[in-house]
């Protein structure tokens, strides 16, 4: 059950990261701009996760193994999130904070 | 060589089709002989040169098609890449001497 | 090229490379994607085997089966189920008989009763796997290398696309819909960015795979061409060269069997996923040796060969743990390649995952082919349209959408022709092959967007249908298959209809009208001048 968590990690990071470029910022927040404090965090948050994911992914599958299944599990990541900031932008946060969230307590 | 309002000048055309003979032919021998020369010339076991021998051949494969449809002069090009087959070929045999 | 850019340069390499070859790659690539399930897809094929299920102690009653099935055998293979396969596939050679891939005599048995079982002859998803390397009707050596040249072609799209593209970051998670060929832009960028490292992993690999084939001169120099130095050289195992005849070699005496549960249990505790084969050499004679292999893999570098146990079969005694050993670098890193492309050790989970970025790198190609001909839409509606235009406009259609009704055929004709009928499997082939053929023929004949429309109907007709038409085979349907937790064939099914669900989609965005860009121009300006006149109107 705990690989399952290093995908919501995934998504989790990669929402972030989108979060924090200014054209998608503006889809989600019309409003508010993109703060350079604000988008860092986001970023190292984002990136932190998805470190995160891998060193799980590759403890739960050894190295050559776990260091593919996080590629492609990132890559799915990205598709979803792409997906979600054309049809429903303003659900991003909201996608994020749940997969966090997920991620967390699975494991 | 990119079409100029739908015009095909002749020059052209010649440049387009000496690029991919050089590419395509001339790029796969070149990428033949860097696999074979590689092979005998690097340090390691050699059935581990071959296969890093070979494998770089390939992507040097990539590379020399994309270099002979962006170089400026296309002799040059060729000049060029008649030396580095004269360097692979003289590595070549002087490996399979010693 | 004088005054051409190197951006420009690989604009147009990137152009030309995926469009000489671009239905050969989306039919490669397509075709490749749906091997991933190929043992999936043909166990879908022969409802015959639908109805055996895996039990706890299967392995113990394979072996006892064996034991009836075939005393005097000189080995026994034997393949558990799994959850791409629900039943046992045993195999066995005489004494004396060579050891070869597909040799001996070979049965499929029911997983609980071991009764012998006979699926409809069929090639399933083998056909697929072997068009999608070495293509089909030609000489095997032939359609290698028109294949291997394709993926040159793909390595160098890839190549040139990446250098192309400007702004990879910023676009990264870019799609804008309803925005016509800025939106056909975006959904070929994204599918190609999101899975880039599968892209280049794939195609890179692929010609990795037939290094022998396309680039040999390597060992050429450095072994003189002789493979079988080469290839011992490389740890890999080599069949023995033939030796004395072995068949007027008598065989061991007898010697009884231990009880093999005690065995099986071992293994199965040291394994996550459980033991995929059981090899038994000489069985119930002196000396017999058991061997299990192990499901999945630990690591890549050792081309994902799982690990091995060895039983003295009389005694029920360990021999030996194989491990195979971590080659050098080299053929490590082919060995990583080669695994991943193959997937051959891969779980479901990964198995999806591949498939899902393989279905991505299929559109990918489709959106460029499709691209290519939106960009020339204004160039049509002047009347500047040629001959090669018109060409790649129409056989995109075949090449695209005919492919699909292509699969779509070859899986009804495995429904339809009855099981008896001789040369079967051949038929359902041809069967692709025409269907293929006459989507080609209705493409140049049609209008172009008819043809796009008829085909995607057809298109969702067949995939649709087949789910349904399961429901002629009580073990094999949608509604049984999960309610048994039979993942596989629910999963086949539920993808055909997600196909079908695809296209019926397309179609929609088909029959909603896009406004081009001149229309909405003109649309614009009409609704600013109504306005100024109202506001004229309006003042006094």
């Amino acid at each position: 059950m705990t690989l399952t968590s290093t995908v919501f990690l995934g998504v989790a990071g990669m929402a972030s990261l989108g979060m924090a470029m200014e054209r998608h910022h503006e889809q989600i927040w019309e409003g508010t701009a993109l703060t350079k404090q604000r988008g860092w965090v986001l970023r190292v948050a984002g990136w932190l996760l998805l470190a995160l994911a891998a060193v799980l992914t590759v403890r739960l599958q050894g190295a050559s193994m776990g260091i593919t299944l996080w590629v492609m599990e990132i890559g799915l990541a990205s598709a979803c999130v792409a997906l979600l900031l054309s049809y429903a932008p303003r659900m991003l946060p909201w996608l994020a904070i749940t997969a966090l969230l997920a991620g967390w307590i699975i494991h | 060589m990119l079409k100029q309002g739908g015009r095909w000048l002749d020059g052209h055309r010649l440049d387009i089709v000496l690029r991919s003979l050089l590419g395509i032919a001339a790029g796969y021998a070149l990428s033949a002989l860097l696999a074979a020369s590689l092979s005998l010339a690097l340090p390691m076991a050699r059935a581990e040169a071959v296969m890093v021998a070979t494998m770089l051949a390939f992507l040097t494969y990539v590379a020399l098609i994309i270099w002979a449809y962006a170089a400026r002069n296309v002799w040059r090009l060729a000049c060029i890449w008649a030396a580095l087959a004269l360097l692979a070929w003289s590595t070549m045999t002087w490996m399979e001497r010693t | 090229m004088k005054e051409s850019g190197f951006r420009q340069v690989n604009s147009w390499l990137h152009t030309w490379s995926g469009l000489l070859l671009g239905w050969l790659l989306f039919a490669i690539f397509l075709t490749g994607t749906l091997s991933y399930f190929r043992q999936e897809i043909t166990y879908w094929m022969q409802p015959e085997l639908h109805a055996s299920q895996a039990r706890e102690q299967t392995a113990e009653h394979a072996v006892q089966a064996m034991q009836r099935l075939a005393p005097d055998a000189a080995s026994w293979q034997i393949t558990l189920p799994s959850e791409r396969n629900s039943t046992v596939r045993v195999r066995w050679y005489d004494q004396g008989e060579r050891v070869t891939k597909g040799g001996g005599k070979s049965v499929t048995l029911d997983a609980t009763t071991m009764e012998p079982l006979s699926g409809r002859p069929t090639a399933g998803g083998e056909f697929l796997y072997r068009f999608h390397f070495e293509l089909y009707g030609m000489d095997r050596t032939w359609g290698r290398w028109i294949v291997g040249a394709a993926t040159m072609f793909m390595l160098v799209a890839i190549i040139s696309g990446v250098i192309i593209h400007k702004k990879i970051f910023i676009d990264f998670f870019t799609f804008r819909r309803r925005k016509g060929q800025r939106s056909w832009m975006d959904a070929h960028n994204a599918l190609a960015v999101l899975s880039l490292p599968f892209h280049f992993m794939i195609t890179y690999s692929g010609l990795l795979l037939f290094m022998f084939l396309l680039m040999p001169w390597g060992i050429d120099a450095a072994y003189k061409g002789d493979m079988r130095a080469f290839f011992s050289d490389r740890g890999r195992a080599v069949s023995p060269a033939p030796g004395p005849d072995a068949k007027n070699q008598a065989a061991p005496a007898r010697q009884a069997m231990a009880p093999v549960g005690p065995m099986l249990e071992a293994a199965n505790k040291q394994w996550p996923q459980g033991i995929a084969s059981i090899s038994v050499s000489q069985p119930g004679r002196a000396g017999s040796t058991m061997e299990l292999r192990q499901k999945g893999a630990q690591t890549l570098l050792n081309h994902a060969s799982g690990e091995r146990v060895v039983f003295d079969a009389g005694s029920g005694a360990l021999k030996e743990t194989i491990r195979a050993d971590v080659p050098g670098a080299g053929t490590s890193t082919y060995n990583v390649f080669s695994a991943l492309h193959r997937l051959r050790f891969a779980d479901i989970w990964l198995r999806w995952l591949f498939f899902v970025a393989g279905a991505m790198g299929t559109a990918m190609v489709g959106t460029g082919m499709i691209l290519w001909v939106v960009k020339r839409l204004p160039q049509k509606r002047k009347g500047r349209y040629h001959a090669g235009h018109r060409l790649v406009e129409r056989t995109n259609v075949a090449a695209i959408a005919g492919l699909f009704v292509a699969v779509g055929t070859y899986f009804w004709l495995n429904r339809l022709l009855p099981a008896s009928l001789p040369g079967r499997a051949g038929w359902e082939i041809h069967g692709f092959f025409i269907a293929w053929t006459s989507a080609l023929l209705h493409a140049w004949l049609r209008e172009h967007r008819q043809a796009w429309k008829e085909q995607l109907y057809a298109v969702v007709l067949l995939f649709a249908g087949l789910p349904i038409a399961n429901f002629r085979y009580p073990d094999s349907h949608l509604a049984a298959s999960i309610a048994n937790g039979r993942w596989t064939l629910a999963s086949m099914d539920l993808a055909l209809l997600a196909t079908a669900a695809l296209a019926a989609w397309a179609l929609w965005y088909l029959h909603a009208p896009t406004e081009s860009a001149p229309a909405a121009k003109r649309k614009a300006k009409a609704v600013g001048q109504a306005r100024q006149q109202t506001v004229r109107e309006a003042t006094p």
